[in-house]
């Protein structure tokens, strides 16, 4: 079992794409948006997010990031604009739809099924790349067995992409805080996705367990060939790896652009340290020293 | 069935707004406890049953006791033991809310289900046992008037007339005259203000020094209370079964519909709700079939929880995610 | 082509094989039915064979009712109604089919006679139009959460139950059948005064039979990935949808597959000798007591639930006249015991925990099992009116189920012992806390006894009670239930350290 090859992205291939911004665009979100009572959660969002790209969304506590990713993955219904996946609109599908056409996610706050096992929460992730058929099930019918067999050394394969394999038989929710995000990764990669939404995947990490976690993002992204949609608080890790970054507030977009780009912007710096035209110096320094939430963030941005 | 005429329809009308006091005082009880925990106690219709036989006990064996006999007993002979049962169901509801419910705050509330479950077997079956009220069917003395009340018509076939029971007139006098102090306490005191704010949000109220625990108990012994006054009334209109009889679950789960219907955690919904179920329950026992009262109920239920889940007056929820 | 789907031919077995695995258990289970009939039954007689039926009709609806409130997490409370429709649909069948072919209602002597066929016809459309039926209940499942499917579901047992007293009376001659036609036939089932007369064409072999079959299904599916699928529907909705899986169907499907497997052992029930149909039997007590046995055994624990169910039955059986103190004692010992060492469940803290739990549930169910035994002696004349008389008067066993279970409380005493010079004194700390808890137990028993034999209370009346407080401390103490999520022989492996990347089961 442990001869099955991981699926191979062709790294190169889409390191050249991503480089000469020709890439096929695969995450087209045109000027969606949501309202909440009379709350404006999100407005007029627009994303385009390529083949192969590491993208970060950023913005103060409150902003409506968070809803932005339940937009796009279908928890709620986008009320304007549309979302394209690889062609196909994909906004008004169900959840599981959209999980289906290659749309994954993780969660800001931890949603793993606590009381299965490590190996049963990867396996549940592939769940939707499987056929299942009652009565395959019941009688154990030959591709019943082999599907639950394939799925089974696959996701030792992938636990073993964070040194989880060891823990397989443990609860779920046994696991430490941090194995509990990386398996939530995990679990989202199980879906076979083509692009990987990550909610605050360093949250409540220390420097090294980020620092790794970067590194592993940057392989995953690679190795699976995907588009990662990243949102973080810990600027330097943004500014670390995303290669382009969108800043919402008040659920619009404020700036877009390299994270260079993003660092210099005066809006950017006025979103984050609320007082127009008074800081100097940018969220965060590139260097990637952790610069965690940036304080001053208004804490009464509404909810998202 | 029935060709319409105009006494059949006006004498289930008086029955509807009879019932529908009934079933608005109990359905208050599910509506107040769901909007502050957000969890439906399922044992509210026990409370009711209890109401209904301290009424009847406190009838039979207190009143003679203070040298009243129940069969002369007066207005306020009545109003003495509607005053003790709502005193012993709102000591009985304390007490469940301590002793059960408080230790399942935080718990899922699929646990709290259950608990309640367990809360309401418990008392339906101690109910039963021989030496707490027993399992037979007990009938109450009768504390009013039983002579009713003929208004218009002669009696003769044709005419239009209409029989009113005093005991129909004393159930909506006395709900009504219950669901205004109710309603005055909730939306005109400061302990009402701070009801609603615990219903919004347990923490936050907490933080606004606001004694929560305190606030729930006495949801909880005001449902009940309001229970014990269901119950009471109940038994001045009808025979008591024994306290596991499927007839309370019914009449509990009416209650319970109008409250969904009116939508749960809202006080005039539930009201509003209750009418609506008595109105539909007597109106299709008279058209369609008495037998089938019960059916018409879920059926109700499952329209409106189909077409608008959060009910007629309710909110639409959203989980966070 | 996705990626596990290019996989699963390589895994995948031969069918032979394949199918010489699925069918073994199948094999096995028949065997099983047929040993515990042709030995068992005779060997014990015609009432403790009884109490095994219903144990096992109460390990079927409790093992259902696991698939919709145990893996799929929805609340579902009105099991009993399922039963009903299931039992009065096999009851139908049965009894007007026997009248029409043979010309009596009367059950066919034999295992296998045209009259089991009949039996076996009525389980399977009484599964079907229970399935049918709870897909139509699983609808508002799809929109309803929590406490309100479960007052759907309990609004749903009462209307069954409303509508069957509702029905015309029993037809008694095949005449009379002919001249009613269909419609009439299959509503005249005795309306409130029950369904009498349905043929008695279950037995242990049949019980055996199909209760081994829903086992074995609900193992499967809790093996397999629909079962996988239900759970991740009860861990978490949000994140189930957000990986693909359509929680709709997955909920639905819980519904039907729970409500024809209770289907089914509603038409057991309904063969049952002794049994008659009424639908003021099947209430929401009923539902209740099915639901008493899955909050106990845990939320999603075939083997946990069945424990329970087998307890439930028996204390039922045994509270209508309590046996000697000793036994009742010693059963208490064994739960509280079992109830204890299963709190180390999965957090792997003491080596013997689910071993004390496997011993603790055996334990007091073989004791439980020997008091019912031991009483069922006064009650067998009774029950001889309806059952027949067994041909040689069978000794009660009841001694040898004291004599193992002094053996077993033995074994676990110096294993206890054995712990108190290791690290692990905290686990022999423990047996003498559970001793001391059931000596409590005990003296409060015996109080209550005599107490109510003074002042001739019937304990029976209690039963509810009883369950009702069980019900509030399970949720105050232990709320997941018994094993919780876990199974008895997932034991094992909980404690075993886990070894690193096993792989695939090849």
């Amino acid at each position: 079992m442990s001869g099955t090859p991981l699926p191979q992205g062709e790294p190169s291939a889409v390191a050249t794409a991503v480089a000469t911004a020709t890439a096929e665009l695969l995450l087209d979100v045109d000027r969606i948006g949501i309202t909440f009572g009379g709350l404006k959660a999100v407005q007029n969002l627009s994303l385009r997010i390529p083949a192969g790209a590491l993208y970060g969304l950023i913005g103060p506590n409150g902003a409506g990031k968070t809803t932005c990713f339940n937009l796009l993955t279908g928890v709620y219904r986008t009320q304007t604009g549309s979302i394209t996946l690889a062609g196909k609109r994909v906004d008004g599908l169900k959840p599981h739809q959209i999980a289906h056409a290659g749309l994954s996610r993780t969660f800001q706050n931890i949603r793993l099924f606590g009381e299965l096992t490590v190996l049963e929460n990867v396996m549940l992730g592939m769940h939707v790349r499987g056929r299942h058929t009652l009565l395959g099930t019941l009688l154990r019918l030959p591709s019943h067995v082999g599907q639950e067999r394939a799925m089974h050394a696959r996701a030792h394969e992938l636990l073993r992409l964070f040194n989880l394999h060891d823990r397989h038989a443990e609860q779920a929710r046994n696991l430490p805080y941090g194995d509990q995000r990386r398996l939530e990764i995990l679990r989202a990669l199980a879906t076979e996705p083509r692009v990987l939404l990550l909610d605050e995947p360093a949250a409540g990490m220390n420097p090294q367990e980020k620092k790794s976690l970067a590194q592993s993002i940057q392989q995953i992204k690679r190795q699976f060939g995907l588009a990662v949609l990243l949102i973080e608080h810990d600027m330097g890790l943004v500014m670390d790896i995303c290669e382009r970054i969108t800043v919402l507030d008040y659920g619009v977009v404020i700036a877009e652009g390299t994270p260079s780009e993003i660092q210099a912007n005066p809006k950017v710096i006025e979103a984050y340290l609320g007082e127009p035209g008074a800081a100097g110096t940018p969220p965060a320094t590139p260097a990637g020293t952790s610069a965690g939430t940036p304080a001053g963030t208004p804490a009464d941005k509404g909810s998202t | 069935m029935p060709t319409f005429t105009v006494t059949n329809f006006l004498q289930t009308l008086v029955t509807s707004v009879s019932m529908g006091s009934l079933y608005a005082l109990i359905a208050l009880g599910y509506t107040m406890v769901y909007g502050i925990l957000k969890f439906i106690n399922f044992a509210h219709s026990d409370v009711v049953v209890l109401g209904a036989w301290f009424s009847y006990v406190f009838a039979v064996k207190t009143l003679p006791a203070m040298g009243i006999p129940p069969d002369q007993a007066t207005w306020w002979a009545g109003g003495l033991v509607l005053i003790m049962a709502m005193a012993a169901c709102a000591a009985i509801g304390f007490v469940i809310e301590r002793a059960a419910y408080k230790p399942m705050r935080k718990a899922p509330r699929l646990n709290v289900l259950i608990t309640a479950i367990g809360i309401s077997l418990l008392l339906q079956n101690t109910g039963q046992l021989n030496f707490v009220f027993g399992a037979r069917p007990a009938g109450m003395p009768a504390l009013v008037p039983t002579t009713p009340w003929s208004i218009g018509g002669t009696g003769e076939p044709g005419s239009f007339g209409v029989k009113i029971n005093p005991v129909d007139v004393i159930i909506t006098l006395t709900a009504v005259a219950l669901m205004v102090a109710l309603q005055v306490l909730v939306y005109r005191t400061k302990l009402g203000s701070a009801m609603r704010a615990v219903s919004h949000s347990i923490p936050n109220a907490a933080l606004m020094g606001i004694n929560v625990n305190f606030v729930i108990s006495f949801t909880f012994v005001l449902g009940a209370a309001l229970a014990a006054a269901a119950g009471f009334l109940y038994a001045i209109k009808y025979n008591l079964q024994q306290t596991a009889h499927p007839s309370w679950v019914m009449l509990g789960l009416t209650a319970f519909v109008a409250a969904v219907v009116g939508g749960i955690g809202n006080i005039r919904g539930a009201v509003l709700g209750a009418y609506l179920i008595a109105a539909v329950q007597q109106f299709g026992s008279l058209y369609i079939s008495s037998e089938l009262r019960d059916v018409y109920v879920f059926a109700v239920l499952i329209a409106v929880l189909l077409l608008k889940p959060e009910g007629l007056l309710g909110k639409v929820t959203r989980e966070k995610v | 082509m996705s990626t596990l789907q290019s996989h699963i031919s390589r895994h995948a077995p031969s069918w032979p094989t394949a199918l010489a695995k699925s069918a073994l258990p199948l094999a096995v289970i028949a065997v099983l039915a047929t040993l515990m009939h042709t030995l068992l039954a005779p060997a014990v007689g015609p009432f403790v064979t009884n109490v095994l039926c219903n144990t096992g009709i109460a390990i079927m609806l409790a093992v259902s009712l696991n698939v919709v409130n145990g893996f799929t997490g929805q609340f579902s409370i009105g099991h009993a109604g399922f039963m009903a429709v299931g039992g009065y649909a096999g009851g139908v069948i049965t009894y007007y089919g026997s009248l029409l072919l043979f010309g009596s209602p009367a059950a066919q002597e034999g295992l296998f006679t045209t009259g089991s066929l009949l039996f076996l016809g009525g389980c399977l459309l009484g599964g079907l139009i229970a399935a049918a039926v709870g897909y139509v209940v699983g609808l508002p499942a799809l929109r309803l959460r929590g406490d309100y499917l479960a007052i759907v579901t309990l609004g749903f047992g009462e209307i069954v139950r409303v509508l069957l007293t509702q029905t015309g009376d029993v037809l008694f001659t095949a005449d009379e059948v002919r001249e009613a036609g269909v419609l009439k036939t299959v509503t005249s089932v005795g309306g409130a005064l029950g369904f009498g007369g349905v043929p008695w064409y279950n037995n242990l072999f049949w019980t055996t039979l199909i209760g081994g079959i829903i086992l074995l299904i609900c193992y499967r599916l809790k093996r397999g990935s629909t079962g996988r699928a239900f759970l991740s529907v009860r861990e978490d909705e949000i994140a189930a949808q957000a990986m693909g899986i359509n929680i709709a169907q997955i909920k639905v499907r819980a519904f039907v597959i729970s409500a024809a497997m209770a289907g089914v052992a509603g038409v057991v029930f309904a063969h049952q000798p002794g049994v008659a149909l009424n639908p003021n039997e099947l209430n929401f007590n009923r539902s209740f007591e099915i639901l008493i046995a899955v909050v106990l055994g845990g939320l999603g624990s075939i083997s946990g639930t069945a424990l329970a169910a087998i307890i439930v039955t028996i204390l039922s059986e045994t509270l209508k006249d309590p046996p000697t103190v000793i036994l009742w004692g010693l059963a208490a010992i064994a739960l509280s015991l079992g109830l204890s060492v299963t709190r180390h469940f999965g957090e792997r803290r003491a080596t013997g925990a689910a071993l004390g739990a496997l011993i603790g549930g055996v334990l007091a169910a073989v004791l439980l099992a020997a008091a019912a035994l031991k009483y069922g002696e006064g009650l067998r004349a009774s029950m001889n009116a309806i059952v027949p008389a067994p041909a040689a008067g069978a000794a009660s066993p009841a001694p040898v189920g004291l004599w193992i279970a002094a053996l077993l409380l033995t074994t676990l005493a110096v294993l206890g012992a054995a712990k108190w010079k290791t690290a692990r004194a905290g686990v022999a700390v423990r047996c003498i806390k559970i001793a001391l808890i059931g000596a409590i137990i005990v003296a409060a028993v015996e109080a209550w006894r005599l107490l109510a034999g003074a002042l001739g209370v019937d304990l029976g009346a209690y039963r509810m009670i009883l369950y009702a407080l069980m019900l509030i401390l399970m949720m105050l103490l232990r709320p997941q239930g018994l094993l919780g999520i876990h199974e008895l022989w997932d034991a094992g492996r909980l404690l075993r350290p886990a070894r690193a990347g096993k792989g695939a089961k090849a």
